[in-house]
């Protein structure tokens, strides 16, 4: 997968040597990152599951592409950080799935999950990459070409996703408070994208 | 499901509001933390294997507590009271000892029990200690008085406190017993059941043994609940302390440390992640704190020997 020229695995962790900057290399790392911060936490709590902190996820993304190289050597970091963010949730909830389905079997009783009250339950409870297509394109406005680089899809595939997207959100929306199942596709706290 | 007043049923509106969700750290502190962690390895980078990296994974976590632990535990003398004059007044040995200098309760030995314990099981604990005719006076210390002594060693601390809640503390009973019977009681009474820990009173353990409480591996220091992990973790606070005084030849392992802190904090739903260097780390802390400070190993304590790298072992031995 490729992102302005630089490449990630599939945990998120970017694969490809870069070398580590020094002071000045921090200090611009850091100012990119400040003007970022804004759009990369709102985007963060749109993608991170319920049970993980919107900020704790952005700062795993910035962590493991710091370790690579400093921000300002990236094309477009508030864009790379973005799908790092995506394959940090990924792999999150993959993990997470897997758990939960390991103790479903050895303790059944254990796969209820606390119902926590929320008015924002139903769309957290939804596949995040639908989540982070809807909100790209239509809250942040983001134009599609934008939304393909954070989704690390192509564009006819992006196109294809934020209108499945937008179908399923309005109907999670619409329908009435009924818990869903979670499914090996939309776990209890986030589906794996 | 429940839902709330004003469930949004518009996508974009619901998105915007979720997308506001939970109260930003802000970007400096966001930055700071990540750059914090940038060192720290997810997993050594020739992991060989699941068991491989799970061997390794224990190593550190035996490492950072008992490392880690041991620096900041290392008491003064084996029964708890200060040997006058033998501690140099610099600012990292009084950031590794930070602690009363004194014994005014006359306890030399805690039995922390385990969080949620039952009365009958604590009080047949206590009714063991009283039985024993080596234990002297004995005090049952519960959560709330345990937070008030926190409260009392920390007071310059006000970032420590308040990673801390009273519940979070764990019950002790305090006991005065010979110097020469300590390590037979802690061998002895850690090993009971509902007995968390036993330690011996070296001063500065005590600031560091309540911010350790029984978790699903017990392996390190539990950090703020999942609506809290903004908060730095008490480890992290205490170790934060410790790398700007640090002599320069150590700074960079407790900069290595505070980051492993970090991110077992971000990410202690998931298995620790093994950093090669940390358990080297560990060492070098604790070696600082014997040759600058003069300080040696409480009684109990668990000493982390050099590492076998190919195994990523790390051998304990207690008692020293």
């Amino acid at each position: 997968m490729h992102a302005n020229g630089r490449t990630f695995d599939s945990t998120g962790d970017e694969t490809g040597a870069m070398t580590t900057g020094g002071g000045d290399d921090d200090d611009g790392s850091a100012a990119i990152f400040r003007a970022a911060y804004p759009a990369l936490r709102r985007y963060a709590a749109v993608v991170a599951p319920a049970d993980l902190d919107p900020d704790d996820l952005l700062q795993e993304a910035v962590a493991r592409t710091l370790r690579s190289g400093p921000l300002q050597r990236l094309d477009d970091p508030t864009a790379y950080l973005r799908r790092a963010m995506t394959n940090l949730v990924a792999n999150h909830n993959r993990t997470r799935g897997r758990e939960r389905r390991a103790l479903a079997r050895v303790r059944p009783e254990a796969e209820a999950v606390p119902d926590y009250p929320s008015d924002l339950a139903d769309l957290q409870r939804l596949d995040p990459l639908d989540r982070a297509a809807v909100f790209l394109a239509d809250v942040e406005r983001l134009p599609l070409a934008a939304v393909a680089a954070a989704l690390d899809l192509s564009a006819v595939a992006t196109r294809a996703r934020v209108s499945r997207a937008r179908r399923r959100l309005r109907n999670a929306l619409a329908t009435p408070a009924t818990r869903p199942e979670p499914t090996e596709s939309e776990p209890t706290t986030g589906a794996s994208a | 499901m429940t839902t709330g007043p004003h469930r949004p049923t518009d996508p974009n509106q619901a998105l915007d509001r979720l997308a506001e969700r939970g109260t930003p750290r802000g970007a400096d502190a966001v930055y700071a933390a990540a750059h914090a962690d940038r060192d720290v390895l997810p997993w050594p980078a020739d992991a060989p294997s699941h068991r491989g990296r799970t061997l390794a994974a224990a190593a550190v976590v035996a490492a950072l507590v008992g490392g880690a632990g041991v620096a900041l535990t290392v008491g003064r003398d084996h029964d708890g009271r200060q040997a006058p004059g033998t501690i140099p007044d610099t600012p990292f040995c009084n950031a590794l000892t930070r602690t009363s200098t004194a014994n005014p309760d006359g306890w030399n030995l805690a039995v922390y029990l385990d969080p949620g314990l039952d009365a009958t099981a604590r009080d047949g604990i206590g009714a063991a200690l009283r039985a024993d005719a080596r234990v002297g006076s004995l005090r049952y210390v519960d959560a709330a008085a345990s937070y008030a002594e926190f409260r009392r060693l920390f007071a310059d601390r006000p970032d420590m406190v308040a990673t801390v809640r009273p519940e979070q503390l764990p019950t002790s009973f305090r006991l005065e017993a010979e110097p020469s019977d300590l390590t037979a009681l802690v061998a002895e009474y850690r090993t009971r059941p509902g007995v968390y820990e036993t330690r011996v009173n070296a001063l500065t353990g005590r600031a560091v043994d309540i911010l350790v409480r029984t978790g699903e591996d017990r392996s390190f220091v539990v950090p703020p609940p999942v609506e809290d992990r903004s908060t730095p973790s008490g480890l992290t606070v205490l170790l934060r302390g410790i790398e700007p005084v640090a002599p320069d030849a150590v700074r960079p392992a407790v900069h290595r440390l505070v980051a492993e802190s970090i991110r077992r904090q971000v990410t202690f739903r998931g298995s620790p992640a093994a950093g090669q260097a940390l358990p080297a780390d560990a060492r070098a802390l604790t070696d600082a704190a014997r040759r600058e400070c003069h300080v040696t190993p409480a009684p109990d304590a668990v000493f982390p020997t050099p590492t076998t790298p190919e195994a990523g072992r790390v051998t304990t031995t207690t008692g020293r």
